[in-house]
């Protein structure tokens, strides 16, 4: 009950403030510069990483980034940047 | 990837991971603050990070809980630059010795310019900065400051008005400004000094060649005032004498002012005439009448067509007669007596050289008669009575 008041509670902050969906809703924010970089914020961790592919935990859902010769440049606890050439971004709920 | 020169002077390493459960390793890493990057995976057992120095002993515990193992395979930055420069400590002796003469050489003073010289020699002031230490091949920085130098310089060096010193790079500029020295003046014949008229001497000075006189002697015109024979009297030396010799010279005038004085005045009337001039004619065109009155002055004011600078014979003229009153202006005596004296003074001024001026004035008689004041006057003015006289040797 708490968690579903709280949860209209952002959305209407959200509307009204005319915030970001991600900062508000803890939806991932996703930046790419054509197909060699993308940016992804908002994750919550590395669950498979390989050169093919990478799947990050979201708050709702996973992200599934498929590609080649995939590369970690950065990681902090909320961000990632990847280097390679991607290829697909799909989200599985 | 960001402050890549902090990663680099901490030092990083570069490992290849062996092991299952790599991601997990990745995300405790990160939960736990450890700083990784450049990930890559090669296959499902093996990958290769890249992590800071610092971080590397917090790595240890993690790989135990996800049953990693780990291998070593690039060290990088500056922790590892110094064991490297303690292995071949010859090697950083010689590139710190590099450096040092490459300090060194580039504060030697390679060169020295001069500029600006064409009187003085360079070479005299290239050996009075010798003095100061400027030298080629001396080291800049035990030189003292260019201050210092340039003001040594110019008290060396008195026929320049200014130096400049500085250094440029490994060249030492020396910037010369000469002064403009008059060029000297002919020499003088020998000559004597003397005096020109009869006077009491005032004020004498000599810059060369023997005072004869001193101040408050009476000197006839001709006497020597300063003599050109210098030196003992049996063998004198013969100078240009020269100098300047201001004497009281006594004058007496007499002036003639008359009381009355004819004078024209112009009372504001006008008779404007025209003419048109063609060649050597006249046409008078306006202005025809009687003339209201009789005496009067003549203005002419022609004007010429030009062309090309030239006066064509051909164009106009106006003829303006200003009537003109005589009266008869009476001067009372005390005005007559100031105007006679300021006569008497323009007499006596003319009668001086340059640089003379009245020292005293007196009015010796004053006499009014048939309409004329005549006045005597006696004045006493300063000026230079010196008149050169050339000295003819005997025997030459």
């Amino acid at each position: 009950m708490k968690k579903l008041w709280g949860k209209h509670l952002r959305n209407f902050a959200a509307k009204m403030l005319d915030l970001p969906a991600d900062v508000t809703m803890e939806m991932p924010r996703i930046t790419m510069i054509g197909q060699i970089h993308m940016y992804i914020e908002n994750h919550r961790g590395v669950l498979v990483f390989n050169d093919k592919e990478l799947r990050l935990l979201l708050t709702k859902g996973q992200l599934l980034v498929k590609g080649e010769k995939l590369v970690i440049r950065a990681i902090l606890s909320e961000e990632v940047l990847i280097e390679g050439k991607v290829d697909g971004v799909q989200f599985i709920e | 990837m960001q402050y890549h020169w902090t990663k680099w002077f901490n030092g990083f390493l570069v490992i290849v991971l062996k092991g299952k459960r790599i991601e997990r390793l990745i995300n405790i890493a990160v939960q736990r603050n450890i700083q990784i990057w450049n990930i890559t995976r090669f296959d499902h057992e093996r990958g290769r990070i890249s992590i800071r120095l610092a971080d590397f002993y917090r790595l240890r515990p993690l790989l135990k809980e996800t049953g990693c193992r780990i291998r070593i395979i690039g060290k990088h930055g500056f922790p590892f630059l110094l064991t490297k420069v303690k292995k071949r400590y010859t090697f950083f002796i010689g590139f710190v010795g590099f450096l040092v003469m490459l300090f060194l050489l580039s504060n030697v003073i390679w060169s020295i310019e001069v500029i600006g010289t064409e009187k003085i020699s360079k070479t005299e002031i290239l050996t009075e900065a010798q003095k100061l230490g400027i030298e080629q091949g001396k080291f800049s920085f035990m030189l003292d400051e260019p201050d210092k130098i340039q003001s040594e310089l110019m008290a060396q060096i008195p026929e320049a008005s200014w130096i400049g010193f500085q250094l440029k790079g490994t060249k030492a500029q020396i910037r010369v400004v000469e002064k403009v020295i008059p060029d000297p003046k002919e020499a003088l014949s020998p000559r004597h000094l003397v005096a020109r008229k009869t006077a009491v001497i005032h004020d004498l000075f000599a810059e060369q060649g023997k005072p004869m006189v001193r101040p408050d002697d009476f000197v006839r015109k001709g006497d020597i005032l300063v003599s050109g024979l210098i030196g003992k009297e049996e063998s004198p030396v013969a100078v240009a004498a020269k100098g300047k010799v201001e004497g009281e010279v006594w004058y007496e005038t007499d002036v003639v002012v008359p009381i009355q004085r004819k004078q024209a005045v112009y009372t504001g009337e006008k008779h404007r005439n025209y003419y048109i001039i063609l060649g050597d004619m006249q046409i008078k065109l306006w202005g025809f009448g009687d003339i209201p009155f009789q005496e009067y002055e003549v203005k002419q004011n022609p004007w010429m067509v030009r062309w090309r600078e030239k006066d064509l014979p051909i164009g106009w003229k106006t003829e303006d007669l200003h009537s003109v009153e005589h009266k008869i202006h009476k001067v009372n005596p005390q005005e007559a007596q100031e105007l006679a004296k300021e006569a008497a003074r323009r007499d006596i001024i003319s009668k001086m050289g340059n640089g003379g001026y009245i020292k005293e004035e007196k009015v010796l008689l004053q006499r009014e008669e048939n309409d004329k004041v005549y006045i005597k006057m006696h004045v006493i003015a300063i000026e230079d009575i010196a008149v050169e006289q050339p000295i003819i040797l005997e025997g030459e």
